[in-house]
């Protein structure tokens, strides 16, 4: 049994943020999925992981696919995912509003990230906000941003903070590539 | 719609994809009233959970019985948890990892996150090698994997806060104590060994790669590491290991990322038991701060730390080598980790010893990696004695050398010894008068440096009130002068290092040379005095880097005197032409030169000739005796006079009310802390049972850690005594230990 950090009681206040990683597979079609989970000091606690094969045909179009694709495999990833994050994070460029707006229905606030500087598609139902980190980031929420003081915008402030509002993307793009090496070949 | 979790769910929103080429159709097909029946999404291939994944109803296979239906296929894989049963990467297409614990307890070399995430580490020929996959799950893969990259943790902006600014070849060295199991880290002193251990066992921590740290330390540091510790890992729970047995065994069980104790604790509780503390578990990490103290490989702690059993092992030390390349040898042998079974590593010097060297150490010097640090300035001041002084210097040199003479064959080293002593104390101060040169030289600068709001510290090998460290503080009364001597408690020391440190109208802080030359930090002074020299400029350079470290400002002066046409010049003529042929050998690293003295250069000193005699007493053995001759009283007289003529203290206690306790030897070690020995002699014609064993180990005192029982018999013991002693850490001597103890 691990043994409790001196602080161990205000992390576990803030509980733990959800990062959710879509990326293509490297081999054949189809996507990987990941939902990661770190506490606020970064520490990972849950990884978990799954993928999904795209059939290889003119008959659908590609988008439509990709949106489907991404609610079943958020859908098995949520199913197993054994614990329930605080917030939920993604990257725009990965997820479409459609996911959370009106696929997938979350009982937490979700945010799909995308770098300021970046031309970013998002939905009439997400609230907007730039969060002023190393570099300003678009923040979208669906349904709408925590409040001030909840825990939700305190976990967000300590993961900004921290370098940790998109840099678990990285971690969790790395362990997909691990899960996955045999099966798709070396990672690239 | 379909309720998956208490959080979560799917809706019925989203329509299933619409195969393209209907798009032509677009207006003429109603796709939504065919679309239920021609596109069927999405087929699960592998067998899914549906308890855990999805409803059947959703994901049930459509028969593929008509051709012109229009199926998309997407396969999704089986999921399952991977804590809920153990299951090997080959055969696992999706799940869910905990984290947390994952990697406790694990063999360091299992190491694969940072290489193969940050690819930042610092690799050497001495380093762990990546598991292979087969070597590790795929859960502790990506436990490792998962980790938050070691830049990013060490990262001024990253998931710690770290309370300064952690300079390059600290980060380096950090990086170098995570990737290794074994390091000797040799950095000159004041470059930050201290910052670096607690920032590598943090990140450990953290990573969940360690959970079990033994930090052992002088004694008097102790202090100073609980305050790094909470400076620079305050979530860490420490456990300090102090105070009467039955708290120290509690503190020893307090779970704690941590536990911090000293040579000496560590060293009492160490027995052969084991069941004994220390030895009760497995430490991730023992990590020997001033390793120094474990030179030595015939002294008990130094034998006991290397008996620890131990996946880490790191040694930190600005001194790995003072006296010869034997210190060394006992400090790497430490530097390996120990698994259950093993024994401890035996080195010899030579080009093995070389090799481990080379590959264990990690060792930076000042002038390398912080070029931004003030310079040291060193001067040597040479002063003249006059009057009093000087007289009784002349005097007392005279009648010395004459003692030596009359000894004629019998003289010994240690009777040069005492002689060079003698006249050193003289140097400082004049014994009839309690004149000193060196002292008003300090005064005239002192006044200066006060004016202009500089700070000093004063060593002196002394402590004594006639010639040391309390004469000094007390003729410098005028400056308000704070004392530092090994004779202070650790909550005295502890509350005359924060008065200097925090009131900037203390300018002057004496201190004795081994209570206050090691692990202090004073950046406040920048000025240095050597009251008198030491036989090791290893020993008076670690003093003068108390104020030379990291964090200092301003250039620090030193000042070592000598006085003219005295021995103090003669030694040091000699020091420094040894000195050079030294630096060239061991880098820097500079040797106990008083052990490196020929008995002629000694005796050369006085102008006088080693005896004959002298250079052959190395090869006589003791004198036979005979014990069943003495009486109680005799034989208790001749325990003792053993133990004074070995370097020890002994005082007799009062024969009606000893409590079992005969003789109370004391002498400080080799890291100047003190040992003291509570013996029972026992003359008995026949072995000594358990009582007599026992009724010492209920007279010895609890609240005394360096405290050691003893019982003495020429016949031995019995088993049940033996046995009954290994457990409490009591020694037992028989004739054979005597003996030793005879021999010259």
């Amino acid at each position: 049994m691990p043994i409790p950090y001196r602080d161990a009681d205000d992390l576990n206040e803030l509980g733990e943020a959800g990062y959710l990683k879509i990326e293509p597979s490297s081999v054949g079609s189809g996507y990987l999925g990941a939902l990661f989970l770190i506490n606020a000091r970064g520490e990972p606690v849950e990884f978990t992981y799954n993928r999904i094969e795209t059939p290889h045909t003119f008959l659908w179009r590609q988008d439509d696919i990709r949106r489907h694709a991404e609610r079943k495999l958020t859908a098995s990833l949520l199913a197993i995912c054994p614990r329930t994050p605080r917030i939920l994070l993604c990257l725009a460029e990965e997820v479409g509003s459609d996911l959370f707006c009106q696929d997938v229905q979350l009982s937490i606030p979700v945010c799909r990230i995308a770098p300021a500087m970046k031309a970013t598609a998002f939905s009439g139902q997400e609230t907007q906000e730039v969060t002023e980190a190393s570099e300003p980031m678009n923040l979208f929420w669906f349904p709408g941003s925590p409040k001030d003081d909840s825990i939700e915008r305190r976990l967000l402030r300590e993961l900004t903070s921290r370098g940790l509002l998109v840099e678990p993307f990285e971690r969790a793009s790395v362990g997909l590539r691990e899960v996955y090496r045999t099966k798709d070949g070396p990672a690239t | 719609m379909r309720v998956s979790g208490d959080w979560w769910k799917e809706t019925g929103k989203a329509e299933a994809p619409r195969a393209r080429w209907l798009g032509i159709f677009r207006r003429q097909v109603r796709l939504n009233e065919r679309a239920p029946r021609r596109l069927t999404v999405p087929l699960v291939k592998a067998a899914t959970p549906q308890h855990l994944l999805m409803s059947e109803n959703d994901f049930r296979t459509t028969p593929n019985t008509t051709p012109n239906w229009l199926t998309i296929v997407l396969p999704l894989a089986p999921a399952v948890n991977l804590i809920a049963g153990p299951v090997t990467s080959s055969n696992v297409e999706s799940g869910s990892v905990y984290l947390i614990g994952v990697l406790l307890n694990e063999e360091p070399t299992a190491l694969l996150a940072q290489q193969r995430h940050s690819g930042a580490c610092q690799q050497s020929s001495g380093e762990m090698q990546s598991p292979t996959e087969a070597e590790l799950p795929l859960s502790k893969r990506l436990a490792y994997l998962l980790q938050p990259p070691t830049d990013l943790l060490l990262s001024g902006v990253g998931p710690l806060e770290w309370p300064g600014t952690l300079f390059e070849y600290q980060l380096d060295g950090i990086k170098a104590l995570l990737t290794r199991d074994s390091l000797l880290l040799a950095d000159d002193m004041g470059l930050g060994k201290t910052i670096q251990a607690i920032g590598a066992l943090r990140i450990l921590i953290l990573q969940r790669r360690v959970e079990s740290v033994l930090l052992i330390v002088r004694a008097g540091l102790i202090s100073q590491w609980r305050k790094e510790l909470r400076l620079w890992a305050p979530e860490l729970r420490v456990s300090t290991v102090r105070g009467p047995t039955n708290e120290r065994a509690w503190q020893w069980t307090t779970p704690a990322h941590v536990c911090l104790v000293s040579y000496e604790t560590f060293r009492s509780d160490f027995t052969d038991n084991p069941h004994s503390p220390p030895r009760r578990r497995v430490w991730d990490v023992v990590v020997l701060d001033e390793a120094q103290a474990i030179k030595n490989r015939g002294a008990e702690v130094s034998r006991k730390c290397k008996q620890l059993r131990r996946r880490r092992a790191w040694a930190l030390t600005g001194t790995p080598l003072e006296n010869s390349a034997e210190d060394l040898a006992s400090i790497l042998e430490f530097v390996a980790p120990l698994k259950d079974g093993e024994t401890p590593l035996r080195l010899t010097p030579g080009s093995e010893l070389r090799e481990k060297h080379k590959l264990m150490q990690l060792r930076r010097k000042k002038i390398n990696v912080l070029p931004q640090l003030p310079p040291k300035i060193v001067s040597q001041i040479a002063l003249p004695l006059d009057g009093a002084q000087r007289e009784s210097y002349d005097r007392a040199e005279k009648e010395g050398v004459i003692q030596l003479e009359e000894k004629g064959e019998t003289v010994r080293v240690e009777n040069v010894l005492e002689l060079i002593m003698r006249l050193k104390q003289i140097c400082n101060f004049c014994p009839a008068t309690g004149q000193s040169a060196k002292l008003n030289d300090i005064c005239e600068r002192l006044s200066t440096l006060e004016a202009a709001g500089y700070r000093a510290l004063i060593f002196s090998q002394f402590t004594d009130e006639k010639h040391g460290a309390r004469a000094i503080a007390s003729r410098l009364q005028s400056f308000q002068p704070l004392l530092y001597t090994g004779v202070l408690s650790p909550s005295q020391k502890d509350a005359t290092i924060r008065e200097f440190k925090e009131n900037p109208s203390r300018k002057v802080l004496v201190l004795s040379l081994r209570a206050g030359g090691q692990g202090l930090n004073l950046q406040e002074a920048s000025y240095v005095f050597h009251f008198d020299r030491w036989w090791n400029p290893a020993v008076e350079r670690q003093a003068e880097d108390r104020s030379h470290r990291l964090g200092q400002t301003v250039p620090v002066n030193i000042y070592k005197y000598t006085c003219e046409g005295t021995i103090e010049e003669r030694i040091d003529k000699i020091l420094q032409e040894k000195q050079l042929l030294f630096d060239e050998i061991v880098d820097d690293v500079s040797i106990d030169l008083k052990s490196k003295l020929t008995e002629e250069e000694l005796f050369g000193l006085f102008g006088l000739t080693p005896p004959e005699r002298a250079r052959s007493s190395q090869q006589r053995g003791a004198p036979s005796v005979d014990y069943a001759a003495m009486g109680g009283v005799e034989f208790e007289g001749y325990v003792k006079g053993l133990m004074e003529r070995r370097g020890w203290r002994v005082e007799t206690t009062p024969v009606t009310r000893d409590g079992g306790i005969d003789l109370i030897a004391r002498r400080e070690d080799d890291v100047g802390l003190e040992m003291t020995l509570y013996i029972q002699c026992k003359n008995h014609s026949s072995p000594v049972g358990v009582d007599v064993v026992r009724e010492l180990n209920g007279a010895l005192p609890r609240q005394h850690p360096g405290a050691r029982g003893v019982v003495v018999c020429p016949s031995g013991f019995t088993t049940d005594a033996i046995a009954f002693a290994k457990d409490r850490g009591l020694a037992l001597w028989d004739r054979h230990q005597l003996f030793e103890l005879s021999r010259e």
